[in-house]
């Protein structure tokens, strides 16, 4: 039994006057001790609602989440309880998730179990900062004083404050500067193997995730579409949408090709498609994919991939072999010129 | 004599931060120019001041020269004129740079209307052109929606058309796809280089991303500290790297970096108005660092024809071996990019 | 390996982060004096402070004591004049301070705790609370504030306590709702998420992370309100409501000046004592309110360019 366990998360949002809108439609994933698992999306799909739900900031309306075993329970107006402070998380925006008011040695505290005397209190919220790469010199100073990065890493030194088993990053780097990305992600995976702490990695940046996850799942308008070994994602795709995300990463190589749009645009959640949701922009839809929705399967020990064209316990169709039909294309592909 | 001439730009604001620090560059027609850097480089103050724009309180020296006429010299009146004709620009982000009140139509038509003096119905018209030109679905009925109903992408295809409006030479465009989701970006990116070949306009690009760079851009500029740190074509910068922050930073992002190893950041922070260094702005952070780089600033120098670097020590420079700069390749294992 | 920002290869000082502190707090105070309107308020309001600290060393003669002339012009003897009862008028001015600016900060500072807590109840909580809450807010508003004041204290009587429970009545339904909006927004802000997430109560939460962001608006409303305060009360003063004579207090000095407009000064010295008192608490708000930004010291052209 993994340590983290998502199982088939549904979460509706209800606004008076208006259908409920659907925001997760059954997810399910698991995090084990030391692992790391990407979940990569687009905007819409999700994401971030299941990474706030599995915290317990935002309540299911069906499915569970447990750790070690335990469900977890969604925060209220009582205390969480003691067994879930083992579960943490790191927050995008750098700006907003420090209390412009404290000093940050004492943010930094508020997640110590024992918080006894000052002096010990304070002396260890300075060993977590000097864990993340900061010093005691920074420990008095207040949050507006630092960088984004630097905010970032304080931020994660409160969320390591509880001794937690699996810490939710939910898109930790995006909104920081290119090298700085690398830094903040570098300091979450040395952390996470070091401590043998599950750390979950939400983004949208699929780049990133390639080098620091162990596993990936793939999220499209609140459904998995596929989960599987980072190398194997790499190696080749299971699921269409998959493959257009992969196609459209712009590349460092010399002389590549452009990137690639899928055709259509991302369906607004509150109106999905019938049947498989990625129908309408799929390049290989058939006529089974309108009308049936995919179930998220297992095609080998270590892949699972929700589509029509992919059966259960494999093997695994090579998208590349199936007969791309030209549909309607939004953007035509245009050859680059040098 | 090119489109646009930045000529030894410097810009600086009160308490003498430097934004820009002696930067010149040249835009030609047709070509799509980029301009990288992190926040702090002085990237998008570079860019305005194509536009005539200067930050409040600035002042600036050099000339910045579109057709040859200096834009920093020129009455206001006559600035007005140049902006959103000659000259035109789009922002990062999406969800802002629409009115939220009016309707797609009346925003694209009232810039018509001003500066091509259309009646209503013509400009209608041209406005619904242009949404057709940027690929926008059902243009028509799109004039008289409004922006909300519309996602990032879609918004940034609609600032791209109310810039494209009176026919510029120049398109200055900022971030624009730095908010976007990738999938979103490949079509903003495919529709830029379309409408390039389509319509003969230069196009500088603006961002962080040199990844992006490399498949928008055909000649790039690389900027730090204020300063252009290396300038070339996109084979030559990315390719064959001379300035150790570009090699830094194409080392630092994931798509350059060795798959399997962790990413290698660019230790220590980047400089900005606030905090620059003496000599190179780079050299707190440069691993070939030497004595001369803490008191001299680099020249620009150029290596070879058109690839210039400032970088007193170019430590990939006397090398022949081109391994030492060659980046390493992506996964060895069936290439995404390519069609099987 | 350790990145802090000390680093002394910069150009900028690399002086240790304690004196920085210091040495930023002393670059603040140019920025207020570049703003003169916050410098003469605190002037002004210093002067008042001292005024009334030091009124028996200062005050020429004492308030109460009906020993002159009535209705003497200004004159080197009596430089305000004296008024009906031949009181020096002078000392009636200095030491009417020592009414009204204590009883201005009793006031607000009541105000505010009724109001904050009632407001931060009802945003923090939400829900029916909220709404019963707002309602009473509300009751309060509907109300014109110079008239329930003056109905307070008519029905409790003329005093000046009276005067001050019946502005304060009037006055804490807009800290209220100033509490309120700004809890609202804060609840949402990721800060208070975590701390929930690792394990702080509702309670402590919100004491601990939403107050002290509450607490800058919330107290540059309290300075900008306390010259309205002085105002209410030399109004019920005035209209005979609150302090009562032969007390030294401006707005019942400028009630019996008001009758004898001829002799100008009994009306004119203690209105403008009025006047500059207001005027000082209305410049020292601004002042606060810019103090307390963050943002406004820092130049903008900087940022993210």
């Amino acid at each position: 039994m993994s340590l983290l366990e998502v199982r088939d998360v549904v979460v509706d949002y209800k606004t008076p006057g208006r259908p409920a809108v659907r925001a997760v439609a059954g997810a399910s994933l698991e995090v084990g001790a030391g692992e790391i698992v990407g979940l990569v999306g687009e905007s819409g799909c999700g994401k971030s609602t299941l990474g706030r739900c599995i915290v317990g900031l935002q309540k299911l309306s069906s499915g569970t989440v447990t750790l070690n075993g335990v469900p977890v329970t969604p925060v209220g107006r009582r205390v969480r309880p003691q067994a879930d402070l083992g579960l943490q998380m790191v927050f995008q925006d750098p700006y907003s998730s420090l209390n412009p008011r404290r000093r940050i040695w004492r943010q930094v505290a508020d997640g110590l179990i024992n918080n006894r005397s000052d002096s010990t209190t304070r002396r260890t919220a300075i060993e977590l900062l000097e864990a993340v790469g900061l010093s005691a010199a920074d420990a008095d100073r207040y949050p507006h004083e630092f960088s984004g990065g630097q905010r970032q890493r304080i931020a994660i030194a409160r969320a390591l404050a509880p001794k937690p088993s699996v810490i939710v990053a939910d898109e930790a780097v995006s909104a920081l500067d290119a090298s700085t990305q690398a830094q903040v992600a570098n300091t979450l995976v040395d952390l996470a193997r070091d401590r043998k702490m599950g750390l979950l990695f939400i983004s949208h940046d699929l780049s990133v995730i390639r080098h620091i996850a162990d596993k990936v799942a793939v999220m499209y308008l609140g459904r998995i579409v596929e989960t599987a070994p980072t190398a194997s994602l790499w190696e080749s795709r299971l699921h269409p949408y998959t493959d257009a995300l992969v196609r459209a990463i712009p590349s460092l190589e010399p002389n590549a090709p452009a990137p690639v749009a899928p055709s259509g645009e991302v369906p607004d959640p509150a109106a999905p498609p019938s049947g498989c949701r990625f129908h309408p922009r799929c390049p290989v839809a058939m006529e089974r994919c309108g009308t049936d929705d995919p179930a998220l399967v297992m095609i080998d020990d270590t892949r699972a991939a929700a589509c029509w064209h992919q059966p259960a316990g494999g093997p695994a169709v090579r998208l590349a072999s199936l007969e791309l039909q030209r549909r309607p294309r939004f953007d035509n592909e245009s050859e680059r010129q040098r | 004599m090119s489109l646009l001439e930045i000529d030894n730009l410097s810009i600086q604001i009160r308490d003498n931060r430097v934004l820009v620090d002696g930067v010149s560059l040249t835009v030609n027609e047709g070509e799509i120019v980029g301009i990288a850097g992190e926040s702090g480089s002085g990237k998008t103050v570079t860019a305005m001041s194509a536009l005539g724009f200067l930050p409040a309180g600035a002042t600036a020296h050099g000339e910045v020269r579109i057709d040859g006429v200096d834009l920093l010299a020129m009455n206001p009146k006559k600035l007005r004129s140049i902006r959103g004709t000659e000259v035109a620009m789009v922002f990062q982000d999406p969800m802002t740079s629409l009115h939220p009140m009016l309707n797609i139509g009346t925003q694209l038509t009232e810039h018509i209307r001003v500066h091509q003096g259309l009646g209503r119905k013509a400009a209608w018209a041209r406005a619904a052109e242009l949404l057709e030109m940027v690929r926008l679905p059902d243009p028509h009925s799109a004039l008289s929606a409004f922006p909300h109903r519309f996602s990032g992408g879609m918004r940034q295809r609609i600032a791209i058309a109310s810039a494209l409006a009176c026919d510029p030479k120049l398109l200055i465009a900022d971030e624009i796809t730095t908010a976007l989701d990738v999938t979103v970006q490949a079509g903003i990116l495919d529709l830029l280089n379309r409408l390039r070949h389509e319509t003969g306009m230069a196009v500088v690009f603006i961002t962080h991303d040199l990844a992006v760079m490399n498949v928008i851009a055909d000649r790039l500029y690389v900027m730090y500290g204020g300063r252009i740190a290396e300038s070339g074509s996109i084979s030559q910068v990315l390719n064959a790297t001379r300035h150790p922050y570009t090699r830094a930073l194409i080392d630092s992002l994931p798509e350059g970096a060795v798959l399997g190893q962790a990413l290698v950041p660019i230790p220590g922070e980047a400089a900005t108005p606030d905090r620059r260094p003496r000599g190179c702005a780079f050299n707190p952070r440069c691993a070939f660092a030497v004595d001369s780089c803490r008191s001299e600033v680099p020249e620009l120098r150029e290596l070879e024809v058109g690839h210039s670097a400032a970088c007193t020590v170019d430590p990939f420079g006397s090398r022949l071996d081109r391994a030492q700069t060659h980046r390493p390749a992506l996964s060895t294992l069936e290439d995404p990019h390519v069609a099987s | 390996m350790t990145l802090s920002t000390t680093d002394p290869n910069l150009a900028p000082d690399g002086i240790p982060v304690r004196r920085n502190l210091w040495l930023r707090t002393r670059k603040r105070i140019p920025v207020a004096w570049r703003r003169p309107l916050a410098a003469v308020g605190i002037v002004i309001i210093l002067a008042w402070v001292m005024l009334a600290i030091f009124a028996p060393w200062v005050a020429p003669f004492d308030p109460l004591a009906q020993d002159f002339s009535r209705y003497q012009p200004p004159s080197l003897e009596h430089l305000f004049g004296t008024d009906a009862v031949g009181r020096d008028l002078l000392s009636r001015v200095i030491y009417g301070a020592r009414v009204s600016l204590p009883l201005a900060v009793l006031l607000v500072a009541l105000s505010v705790l009724v109001g904050a807590t009632v407001g931060a109840l009802a945003g923090y909580v939400g829900g029916v609370v909220d709404s019963a809450l707002m309602r009473v807010v509300d009751l309060f508003f509907a109300f014109p504030g110079i008239i329930l004041a003056m109905a307070v204290a008519a029905a409790l009587g003329p005093s000046l306590t009276n005067a001050v429970l019946a502005i304060v009545v009037v006055s804490w339904p807009a800290y209220a709702r100033v509490t309120r909006s700004l809890v609202l927004s804060l609840r949402e802000s990721n800060y208070l998420a975590a701390s929930r997430l690792l394990g702080a109560s509702s309670g402590r939460a919100l004491i601990k992370e939403v107050m002290p962001n509450v607490a800058g608006p919330v107290l540059v409303l309290a300075s900008l309100e306390l010259g309205n305060a002085v105002l209410l009360l030399s109004g019920l003063s005035f209209l005979g409501l609150g302090a009562v004579p032969p007390s030294a207090e401006w707005g019942s000095m400028v009630s019996a000046g008001a009758s004898v407009f001829y002799y100008y000064w009994v009306a004119l010295f203690p209105g403008l004592a009025i006047f500059t008192v207001v005027l000082g608490f209305n410049f020292l708000g601004d002042a606060m309110r810019d103090a307390l930004d963050p943002r406004s010291a820092r130049s903008v052209a900087t940022s993210e360019l």
